[in-house]
This record gives structure tokens, C-alpha cells and sequence, in this order.
């Protein structure tokens, strides 16, 4: 488990984290999502022992991680813009990761090169972007590391090498005990791969909850109701977030279990009802909003 | 799993990406050891240099003393490893990378630093090998050989490491390479130019200064690695002091010590800024900006006509501030930020102009500086243009050796009188060495420089410029002085042996203008030697005042060897013969050897006076033909290339004497002695 309790870091005048508490439990992904200078860089740097918090304590399975060799051999951050040594080729790579990580799996990372269609003998900076991403992500999952910090790894790769990745960290999550903790700008690439999120907002921490728990309580309905004075006293009753009107159709977003809300509507006769899949994006803004953030106005 | 300190595999990996560092010092290492000892030995044995000789040039090659190739290497080698091994350090990508990696930093710093090392003894060790092999087939390799390149192997090391070190800290203590790069150069060369400048303003702003080092000066120069490392060069005896190894190895813990200090305080988020710690940065600034404002100071004083102070403060302003925006915008990374924390700049203006004043106003009392005599161990005095035809710039030997003139009250009594001289014309205006308290002009000035031992230990160097006509007694008392001429000339102080090292003895006529080598074994040099040195000891003040020298001796030492008073200054000694040499002249005459007067009466055509300071002006010249005027005349000149600097010159007057020679004329310059002689 990480736990991060009342950290700070301050970069000359900018306080880039402030007093933030998290925590991530082992086995779950984790999605940190906030916009650019949120901190989620700076968090998941210090997170992995590059940066000393000013403030507060950061513990991986209850160690520290700064300058602690033995936990930082079971992290293994992903920067947003990887390091790879002049002319070096992936199997450069391999062999110096491996001086350092002793589970490192080379038979799975020359495998997943394979996979991939990643050259291994292929000097790096001959690689586009997406290639430079999806080698770093081998590497991390090679690496066998309990934690992956993944800082927009996402983020220059198309749909289908998004998908590939998000497949590989699906298996590894499955095949063994594996935590990867993915930050990004934007809330979609998260959505179908994330458990738990944690928003950033300057520096702090607006929320960090489960994404199916959230889900159960907040829902989005399409409905017709034919009475106007039915469809008033259902808005009424509901715990709407937000409501939507096309036509005779109206979109709401509302509080309260699936058959809660069904059970109002229904009693309202309506021509036409359906549950419609809330996004993440969705969720986000009704939950920050009951936390005071008029958050769609900061990153959406 | 790495839990040990130095990994190798990690050290072969690391190696591996920085290759290049190594294999170009390899590269340079193999040309100017096996390669040039190859071409250096083919030459010496195509010109038949002797076997001895060609081991002794090839020891001097291996070792650096003959070429400073291997000086070259050293620093640049350190400069460059400490940039290849560090400047990552400003990069916060690849900072991020080696930082993220479960190894501590303590082990990636020492790692690193034994591979600079290693990247610079290896292609060393292995060339010097080759250098060996390359000297086996002409017989030139000894073991003397062997060892004394390997003294001097480890001796670069240790200089190699401490200017590597130094870099390092550079490296460290700034986030971008360029500022690193500044920072190599500040803390390299910081503390000698500040020692530069204090010299530069001593000497602008003391009447006393003595060109010699201020009492700092001696302990400044080892702040610097590079100039400790010319400075501390072994020369062709090879020997590296025991002080130099281990104030080295003490110097190169305390580096390692503080640069391991600073990476380990050293932030990642540093990369990219170009300070890594706030504070030291702005304290470097500081530093930097006094030393600009007093550099600009000086430079202002001195080129301008006046010297005035005014300009002075200008330099200072301008210099200040020309670096405090320099430094402003390395820092901020924004022009518009070129006069940020003015603060700044008004703390290093009113520094720098403290400094300027204590110089100024003499508030240490530098100039007012004379000890008691009850107060001294030791007291050294020369005095400049002596009756020394070969003198050099003094050295510490010359001086030392003239310590025991304390033990002469008349020694001290002399330099009081300089001392009193001086400062009685220390309010005259500008150009204070030659304007009397009445303000008439001095005529002749003498500059006697004066060690002072202290019984505290310390020892000083005073430089009087005194009216020679002033202290006209105190400056004959003290040719007088026996000890004053064992101090001043080397050949009196040489022993029986040291006597037979003289190589060579030539005899110069300064009238033919000619020379004669002195014919016999070393036996004879010697004897001959120590005759001249008999006459030599006898010369006192009024002959000197009286007589001109007629001839001069040239000794030549053995190679490697030099007069005690010479330092490492090998060229020949030099010393007049005048006319009541009468032993020495006799000594040459029997070798055939005759040195006449200068002007011969018969030869000497035309005498033409002229003012010396009016030489193109209205003042009536003189010219003389007569014999007999010619005759009363002769007595008065002194050829300019003899003056030996007790006569007693006429200032206002020149001569231009015709000799004729060979059937040819030639006009010699000559001074002429103040007196009464005829009115022509």
C-alpha cells in the first residue's frame, strides 16, 4: 500500500503539493487524474523516491521510500518524457534495468518487444513517440515491480497500442500482485482501466474514491414524461445534479441507487426510460460540485 | 539485488555510455607517450645524442618535465570527465531516470568518481606501459625511469583528481552545464584573480609595495587547483615534496568530502535552474560581483591619465552592475529581470568600495610599516641597478641570503634613513618618487627593496624608491657591508666544489667589444675564480663611484645546476672587472687576455655634449675636437652601457664620443660625471 500523509513540496515560490493524504491499496489501479501544475507529476516523482517532500510522510508497504533501496526496488516509474541513453537499443535497456531490478523478466520483456513490434536491436531515438511510450511501459512491466507509477503514459499512443497497454496491465494485474498508479490529464484514457481516482487540483487532493462506488449512486437517466405537471414534481423529488431537455426528452443526472431513482420515474408514467453509462467525466463533476469545486470550469 | 557500494556491472554499464570520454583520452595518451616517444627517441639517436643523454631527455619526456602535453591532459582530462560524469545532473529527465532507480545517491556519486579516475589513470597506466616497451629496443629503458614516471604518474593523478573534483563541484552546485562550466572557471580561478587584483590595487595605492607576494598570497595560490598544480610541477630533479602529497591528499579529502555532501543535499528538482542551492547561489554572485567591481575599479584608475578616483568609482559602478545583471539573468532566465534584487548589487558596490578605501587611505598602515630592530629576525636589503650587470628579479633564495644583514646596525640604520626618505615625500603630489617635500625634482632615484624578517615569524617585503643623492651615505655604507655582497653576488658564497662546477669563465672587453673564453681545467676556472672574488670582496663604494668597469665575466654552471641566489634561472652570472682589479687583470694578461680602458686618447676624435633633456630644444651643444680638451673630458665619461650606479651622473648632461677604431668611426653614448670640469 502507498500512503502519502500531509505531504508538501514547494519549487520555489510555486507549492506544487499541499498537504496531501492518499492512499493506494495494493492490487487496485489507480488513476490520478487533475489538469497541467495540478501536481501529478511532482506526486508520483516523490512517490518513487526522485523528489524529497518538504512536508508529511510517504510510506510504500509502510517504508519509506526516499533513499530506501529496498522499497524502491518494488516501484518503477514511467516518466512522461523517458530517459533512454544516446544510441542505446532496447536491449541496452534491458541490461542496465536489470543491474538494478532484480526480478526483471527478460524473457517477458523480449517477448512483449515481440508482441509490440519493437525492434530490440533498433537504436532508441530512431523510435517514434508512441514506440518510446509503449518500450517504457514494457520495461515497467518487465521490471516486475508491485508498483508501476506511469506519469501520462498513455498520452502519444493510438487506440490500439492505448488498448495494448491497458491489455498488457490488465494481465499483469490478474497474473500477479500489481499496482499500477497512472496519471493523466484526461479522464477518459482512465475511465475503463481505473478503480479508484484521485482529483488534483493545485496542489491538493479533492477527492480519492472508488469508481464503481461512485457509479452506484449517481446515475443518468433518459426519460419522456407526457405530463409537464409529472415531470416537475419527478425533478422535485430526484437529487438532480443536472438536467438536460431535447424536446420532449429530458437527460437527468441524479443521487440515489439505480432502483430508487427507476421506482420514481416509473410512478410518473413515462412514454420512454433509460439508464445511460455515466462517464468519468460525468462523475467527476458531481462530485467535486458537492465538494464546493466548480471543477468542470478547471478541467474539462 | 546491489547493495554494495561499487558494482561493477553497474560501473560497466554506466562506462559504457560515456565511452568516449575514455577513449579520447586514450587517444591523447597514445600520441604523446608511445607515438611521441617513438618520433623523440628516432630523432635524438638520428642525431647521435649520447645513450646517457637520450635516457635523460626520454625520463624528462615520460614524466612531463620536458613538454607539457601531459599537463594538458591532466587538466584538460579533468575538466572533461568532470563534465561527461556530471551534467546530467542538469537534466531533469535523465536526473529523474538515475534518481528513480533503487540505488542511493552516495553510491552513484562514487561510482562515478572512481570512473573519472579510472578514465583517466587507465589510458595513463596503459600508454605509459607502451611507452616502456617503445624504449626497449634502443637499450634506453632504466628502472630509474620506470619509477620516476610513476612518481610523476601519481603526482598527476592527484592534481588530475583535485581539478576534477573541483568541477564536480561545479557540476553540483549549479543546474544548467553552461553556468557549471562558469562555476568550474569561478572556483578555479576565483581566488588567484582576486590575488591578482589585491597585488594590482596594492601596488596602484602603496608607495611600498615590493612586487613581491602580499602575506596572503603565499596560502591563496593553493585555493586555486590548477595554479597549485603549476605551481607545485616538478621540475628536471623530479622531487615532489612530502608538504605537496600530503597537503594534496588532504585538499583532495576535503573536496571529496564536500562534494559528496552537496549531492547528497543536491534537490532533483535543481535540473534546469541555474543554481541548485538558492543561497550559495546568490552568495556566488555577491562574491562575483566584488570581484568585477574591483577588477573594472583598477582598470578605470589605470588606464586613465590621472589615475583619479573618480574614474575608480565609476569602474566600480559599472563593473557591479554589468555582472549583477549578467548574473541576474543566468539566474531568472529573463532579461527583463537584468536589475532583480538590487539588494544585491548596493551590498557588493559598498564591499567593493570599502575595499577600495582601506587600499585607498591605507588604513592597514602598509606604507607606515617599520619594524624595531628588537622586533626582527632578519632583514634583507637590495638595492636595484647595483653593480650587477646580470641582476634579475630577486628571489626568495637572494633575499633569504641576506638575512643575516640584521645582525648590522648599519644595515638597519640605512634602511631607516630609506624609510624616512620615503616618507617624507610621501604628500608630494602625483609622482611622488620624484618631487622633494620643497618640490624641487629628484634627481637620481634608487629602489631598494627590503625583506623583513619578524621574530613573530612572519616575514615582509618593503620597496623604497629614495633620493639617491638624499641617502648617498647610507647606500655606500651599505656596499660596504661584507655581508651585503655575499648576499648580492652568488660567486661569493660558492664553495671549493661548487667553484669547480663552473663549466665555462668568458671575458668580455668592453672596449673591443670582444670575448675570450678562459683557457684551463676546472682547477684553474677556480683558482682564477676566487682570485677575482678576493678583488671582488675588496671593491668598495668610492672605487665604484670613481672607476668604470672595464670588462665583464660570464660564468657558465654545470647543467642542473644553478647559483644559489638564481632559483631555477640557469643563464650565465655576470660580473664586472674594473681597473683596480689589479690581481684579476694580472691573472689575464697571462692568458693573453687584456682589457683596456674603454677611451683610448688616441682614438677618441670628437666629444659632443648636449642636454639630455633638451635634446631638440635651443640650449647651446658642445663640441670638442681639441686633444687636449679631449684629455681633461675623458675622466668624466661613462659609457651608458657601464654605469654602474654609484657614479655620480649629471642628469642635464649628455656625451656623444667619436672613437675611431679600425679605420672606421663609431659614436658611443656615454653619461657624464658630475664635477667641475672645464668650461668649454
Amino acid at each position: 500500500m502507498i500512503q502519502t500523509i500531509g505531504v508538501s513540496k514547494k519549487f520555489e515560490d510555486v507549492q506544487a503539493v499541499n498537504s496531501l493524504s492518499l492512499e493506494i491499496r495494493q492490487g487496485e489501479v489507480f488513476g490520478l487524474v487533475g489538469t497541467n501544475g495540478a501536481g501529478k507529476s511532482t506526486l508520483l516523482r516523490m512517490l518513487c523516491g526522485i523528489l524529497k517532500q518538504d512536508e508529511g510522510t510517504i510510506a510504500v508497504d509502510g517504508q519509506p521510500v526516499f533513499e530506501d533501496e529496498a522499497t524502491k526496488r518494488e516501484l518503477f516509474y514511467i516518466s512522461d518524457d523517458s530517459y533512454f541513453f544516446s544510441n542505446g537499443t532496447p536491449v541496452d535497456m534491458e541490461r542496465y534495468y536489470r543491474q538494478f531490478y532484480g526480478k526483471f523478466d527478460s524473457s517477458r520483456y523480449y517477448k512483449l518487444l515481440g508482441q509490440f513490434g519493437l525492434e530490440k536491436t533498433r537504436k532508441i531515438r530512431t523510435f517514434s513517440k508512441g514506440m518510446k511510450k509503449q518500450l517504457s511501459a514494457i520495461l515497467g512491466i518487465s521490471a516486475n515491480t508491485k508498483y508501476l507509477l506511469c506519469d501520462e503514459t498513455f498520452d502519444g499512443l493510438d487506440p490500439v497500442m492505448r488498448q495494448a497497454v491497458k491489455g498488457m496491465f490488465a494481465t499483469e494485474i490478474m497474473e500477479r500482485e500489481f499496482t499500477p498508479v497512472i496519471a493523466s490529464h484526461n479522464l477518459r484514457e482512465l475511465e475503463d482501466i481505473c478503480e479508484n481516482v484521485g482529483l488534483l487540483h493545485k496542489g491538493g487532493i479533492l477527492l480519492s474514491e472508488n469508481l464503481e462506488d461512485m457509479k452506484l449512486h449517481l446515475h443518468k437517466v433518459q426519460c419522456v414524461i407526457p405530463e409537464e405537471a409529472q415531470e416537475k414534481q419527478l425533478l422535485q423529488e430526484l437529487n438532480v445534479i443536472r438536467c438536460q431537455r431535447q424536446g420532449s426528452l429530458v437527460m437527468v443526472t441524479a443521487r440515489g441507487t439505480r432502483s430508487e431513482i427507476m421506482r420514481r420515474i416509473q410512478e410518473k408514467n413515462p412514454l420512454f426510460c433509460e439508464i445511460i453509462p455515466l462517464t468519468l467525466e460525468e462523475i467527476f463533476i458531481s462530485e467535486t460540485e458537492v465538494a464546493g469545486y466548480e471543477v468542470k470550469d478547471l478541467i474539462f | 539485488m546491489k547493495s554494495r557500494i561499487l558494482s561493477f556491472s553497474i560501473m560497466k554499464e554506466n562506462f559504457k555510455k560515456q565511452l568516449w570520454a575514455p577513449a579520447l583520452l586514450t587517444l591523447g595518451f597514445f600520441l604523446i607517450l608511445p607515438v611521441a616517444g617513438m618520433v623523440c627517441l628516432e630523432i635524438l639517436q638520428s642525431r647521435g645524442v649520447e645513450q646517457a643523454e637520450i635516457i635523460k631527455d626520454y625520463t624528462g619526456f615520460l614524466t612531463g618535465v620536458e613538454l607539457p602535453f601531459l599537463s594538458i591532459m591532466t587538466v584538460g582530462g579533468a575538466i572533461l570527465n568532470g563534465i561527461v560524469g556530471f551534467s546530467w545532473l542538469h537534466s531533469r529527465v535523465k536526473t529523474d531516470f538515475y534518481h528513480s532507480l533503487p540505488i542511493r545517491r552516495e553510491k552513484i556519486f562514487l561510482q562515478q568518481i572512481i570512473l573519472g579516475f579510472l578514465y583517466f589513470a587507465v589510458p595513463y597506466l596503459v600508454n605509459l606501459a607502451l611507452a616502456y616497451v617503445v624504449a626497449i629496443p634502443g637499450g634506453v629503458l632504466r628502472g630509474n625511469m620506470v619509477r620516476l614516471s610513476l612518481e610523476c604518474f601519481l603526482y598527476q593523478c592527484l592534481f588530475y583528481m583535485l581539478i576534477y573534483l573541483t568541477v564536480v563541484l561545479a557540476m553540483l552546485l549549479t543546474g544548467k552545464t553552461l553556468v557549471g562550466l562558469m562555476g568550474a572557471f569561478v572556483l578555479t580561478f576565483y581566488v588567484p584573480l582576486l590575488d591578482l587584483l589585491i597585488q594590482g590595487y596594492a601596488s596602484a595605492f602603496f608607495d611600498t609595495y615590493a612586487s613581491r607576494q602580499l602575506i596572503f598570497s603565499k596560502f591563496m595560490g593553493g585555493l586555486s587547483p590548477v595554479m597549485a598544480y603549476i605551481r607545485c610541477l616538478p621540475d628536471s630533479s623530479y622531487e615532489i615534496p612530502a608538504s605537496v602529497w600530503g597537503l594534496g591528499l588532504l585538499a583532495l579529502a576535503a573536496l571529496l568530502a564536500l562534494s559528496f555532501f552537496l549531492y547528497r543535499k543536491r534537490p532533483s528538482e535543481a535540473a534546469g535552474r541555474a543554481m541548485a542551492f538558492f543561497r550559495l547561489g546568490k552568495g556566488i554572485q555577491y562574491l562575483m560581483e566584488v570581484l568585477v567591481a574591483l577588477a573594472f575599479g583598477l582598470l578605470f584608475y589605470s588606464i586613465t591619465v590621472h589615475s583619479s578616483v573618480t574614474w575608480m568609482a565609476f569602474g566600480v559602478l559599472l563593473g557591479g552592475a554589468l555582472c549583477h545583471g549578467i548574473m541576474e539573468v543566468i539566474y531568472e532566465g529573463d532579461i527583463r529581470r537584468v536589475m532583480a534584487h538590487p539588494w544585491m548589487l548596493g551590498a557588493s558596490v559598498v564591499t567593493t568600495a570599502l575595499v577600495v578605501g582601506i587600499f585607498w587611505g591605507d588604513l592597514l598602515g602598509y606604507d607606515d610599516f617599520f619594524p624595531k630592530q628588537e622586533s626582527l629576525k632578519s632583514l634583507g636589503v637590495h638595492v636595484w641597478e647595483y653593480n650587477n650587470p646580470s641582476e634579475r628579479e630577486y628571489s626568495a633564495q637572494q633575499l633569504e641570503a641576506m638575512e643575516n644583514q640584521a645582525q648590522d646596525p648599519h644595515v638597519y640604520e640605512a634602511v631607516q634613513a630609506f624609510v624616512k626618505n620615503k616618507l617624507e615625500r610621501r604628500d608630494t603630489p602625483w609622482g611622488v618618487m620624484w618631487l622633494r617635500p620643497d618640490g624641487t625634482e629628484v634627481e637620481e632615484i634608487r629602489f631598494v627593496q627590503v625583506e623583513y624578517g619578524l621574530k613573530n615569524g612572519r616575514t615582509t617585503y618593503r620597496g623604497y624608491y629614495v633620493d639617491k643623492n638624499a641617502c648617498r651615505e647610507q647606500l655606500m655604507s651599505l656596499y660596504d657591508s661584507v655581508d651585503y655582497k655575499k648576499a648580492v653576488y652568488p660567486l661569493a658564497t660558492l664553495t671549493e666544489e661548487e667553484l669547480e662546477k663552473v663549466t665555462d669563465v668568458e671575458v668580455y672587453s668592453i672596449k673591443e667589444e670582444g670575448w675570450a673564453l678562459f683557457e684551463g681545467n676546472a682547477r684553474a676556472r677556480a683558482d682564477f675564480l676566487k682570485t677575482y672574488r678576493a678583488d671582488l670582496m675588496q671593491l668598495d663604494a668610492d672605487t665604484l663611484e670613481k672607476e668604470s668597469p672595464i670588462g665583464r665575466l660570464e660564468l657558465t654552471l654545470e647543467e642542473e645546476t644553478s647559483f644559489p641566489s638564481s632559483g631555477d634561472d640557469a643563464s650565465p652570472e655576470a660580473y664586472y672587472i674594473y681597473p683596480s682589479f689589479s690581481k684579476t687583470l694580472a691573472e689575464l694578461e697571462k692568458q693573453n687576455v687584456e682589457l683596456p680602458e674603454e677611451f683610448l686618447l688616441g682614438e677618441v676624435t670628437r666629444i659632443y655634449l648636449y642636454d639630455r633633456r633638451n635634446r631638440d630644444g635651443d640650449s647651446e651643444d658642445v663640441e670638442i675636437r681639441d686633444k687636449d680638451k679631449i684629455k681633461e673630458m675623458l675622466p668624466y665619461l661613462v659609457s651608458s652601457g657601464c654605469n654602474n650606479g654609484f657614479q655620480d651622473i649629471n642628469n642635464e648632461m649628455n656625451a656623444l664620443v667619436t672613437v675611431r677604431k679600425k679605420g672606421y668611426d663609431m659614436d658611443v653614448y656615454c653619461d657624464v660625471r658630475r664635477g667641475e670640469f672645464p668650461d668649454f
